[in-house]
This record gives structure tokens, sequence and C-alpha cells, in this order.
């Protein structure tokens, strides 16, 4: 089915239309997710999320860029939400550490194990996923799109609002950081 | 660290598969429409944000406040000017009743 066709099914409410939909598109949408926000369950409810909205709108959607597109933007923008809601609750860990004896563990994420490295990878993207997670959003949104998704400049750009060269900008200093984080890691493990 | 195993690090993600969404992705979907369950993050209800509704709340008692002192300022002038006003007409009446007849009648009286 061509990407027009599918769009005008969606927006007159087919119900197949939409399973083409998602499953077209659910692997792209849950991998973003799950390189953002690192946690397979949380990617999963981000995914959901991104395809709820995706449904409701679909009405407003002008077809001005892909749908792959218009999907990585929700998915980026969900996943960044769901980041930035987690961090505001970390900021008040402390009042729940009063009333749980599990205190520092009950957001400390175990480590990020993504599901499509290789084996002899596995170690090493650990360490570069715990990286990625303390960059500032936008190169984080970046980074994990080219990387993971394997998405160019000109695809990000659309996808961030942005322009080609604010995406060479942000993957330039999300690179710099990533050298920065992993060195002073380095350093720390060896202390 | 050096160079060398940042870089290894870094090129971690060269060879990397896209991870798969999970087995019966579109019937969890489909349920949870179904369930109309939202999460917070999905539709931030904007009225229930902590800063709107405390800003609500003080606006709320501000009003209130402000028409409650004003209320009690307009009771106090209006009070004050009432008392006034009585003592002047009840001196007035009374000055204006004690005419000539008068005097006279109360003093025949006697």
């Amino acid at each position: 089915m061509q990407e027009q066709e599918l769009i005008q099914q969606l927006k007159q409410g087919s119900e197949a239309a939409f399973k083409t939909f998602v499953e077209t598109h659910q692997d792209r949408v849950f991998n973003t997710a799950l390189g953002i926000v690192q946690n397979a369950a949380d990617a999963e409810d981000v995914a959901q999320e991104v395809f709820i909205q995706a449904f409701r709108s679909i009405g407003s959607f002008k077809g001005e860029s892909k749908l792959s597109t218009w999907l990585y933007r929700i998915a980026t923008t969900r996943s960044l939400d769901l980041l930035r809601s987690k961090k505001s609750k970390k900021r008040f860990g402390f009042l729940q550490r009063l009333f749980n004896d599990q205190g520092d563990l009950l957001y400390d994420p175990p480590e990020f194990h993504h599901p499509g490295i290789a084996l002899e990878q596995k170690e090493n993207a650990a360490k570069l996923f715990k990286a990625i997670a303390k960059l500032p959003e936008n190169q984080k949104a970046a980074f994990t799109l080219h990387k993971l998704e394997g998405v160019n400049y000109q695809e990000i750009s659309e996808i961030l609002d942005t322009t080609v060269s604010s995406v060479e900008m942000l993957m330039y200093r999300a690179k710099l950081n990533l050298r920065k984080i992993l060195e002073a890691d380095g350093s720390n493990n060896k202390d | 660290m050096d160079n060398n195993k940042t870089e290894e690090i870094l090129n971690s993600l060269v060879v990397l598969q896209r991870a798969s969404a999970p087995d019966f992705f579109y019937t969890r979907l489909r349920a949870k429409m179904e369930k109309g369950i939202v999460s917070p993050a999905q539709q931030p209800v904007w009225y229930l944000r902590p800063a709107f509704v405390l800003a609500t709340l003080f606006a709320i008692v501000a009003v209130n406040a402000m028409v409650f002192l004003k209320n009690n300022t307009i009771q106090k002038n209006t009070a004050a000017v009432d008392y006034t006003d009585v003592i002047q007409q009840t001196v007035a009446s009374d000055f204006s009743q004690a005419d000539n007849n008068l005097v006279y009648d109360l003093t025949m009286s006697r």
C-alpha cells in the first residue's frame, strides 16, 4: 500500500490501515524509544503512546514530511518527556527514601544492554549507553537517531525541527562529550 | 582510559541490529486504546499541574481578600458618615422644635 493511500485510509479511521501502519513502523518507533529511555518496558509504553497520538492526530498530518519522520518526531519527544518526568521524580527521591528501605536503588537504572548488539560488543556498548544517558537532550536525540536508526542528518534536522548544520554541530558536540564522559569514567574506574 | 579504548567504545554501535517491538505489540496497543488508558506523559493535563493549581488558588484567595478588605473599608466609612448625619439631624430637629410657642406652652403648663 502506498503511503498516501495509507494516510487517506487512516484519516477515514480504517482499522486495517491502522494495523498495517503499526506493524510497518513498530520496530522503528520501539528502537528509537529504547535508545533514548534505555529500558524495554518504558520503551514499549512510549511506543504505544506514539501510535495512540498518531492515531488521534492523523487528521492534522499534512503530509509535508514522511510518515516515518513524523513518527520519529513523536517518539523522540515522548521519550524525552518520559526521561524528564523520571528526572523530576528523582529530585524528590530523598522524600521517598524516608518511606522506602530500598533507598538509592529505587531510581538507579541497571546497566542497559541493547538486544541488537553483538555479544562481543556488549560490554563496550553498555558503557557507551551509560555515557549517552548523560548527554544533553538534543545531542542524545541526534546521536541515537543517527547511530541506532541510521537516520541521515537531513531527516534528523526535520525530526528535531532544526537545520542540517545544527545537526552536524549536535553530533560533533555529542561525540566530544561522549569522549570526555568515557575518559572520566575510565579514570574513575582506575581509582 | 587510552584513546584506542575510547574509540573502541564509541564504535561499538557500528554493527547493531534494530531492536524489535515485543510480541503482540499491536494486540496490547489495541487493548490500551480500548480501555482508554492514557498515561500522564501522553496527555499532559495542564490544569492539574501544581503550578497552575497553586496560581489559581492564590488568585482566588487574593481576589477574596481584596473584596473583603474593600467592603470593610466602605462599611466603616459609611457607618462614620451615617453616625455624624444622625447626630446633626437630631440636634437640628431638636432646635427646630424649640420655637417660641413651645417655650410658651411649657411655661403655661407649669
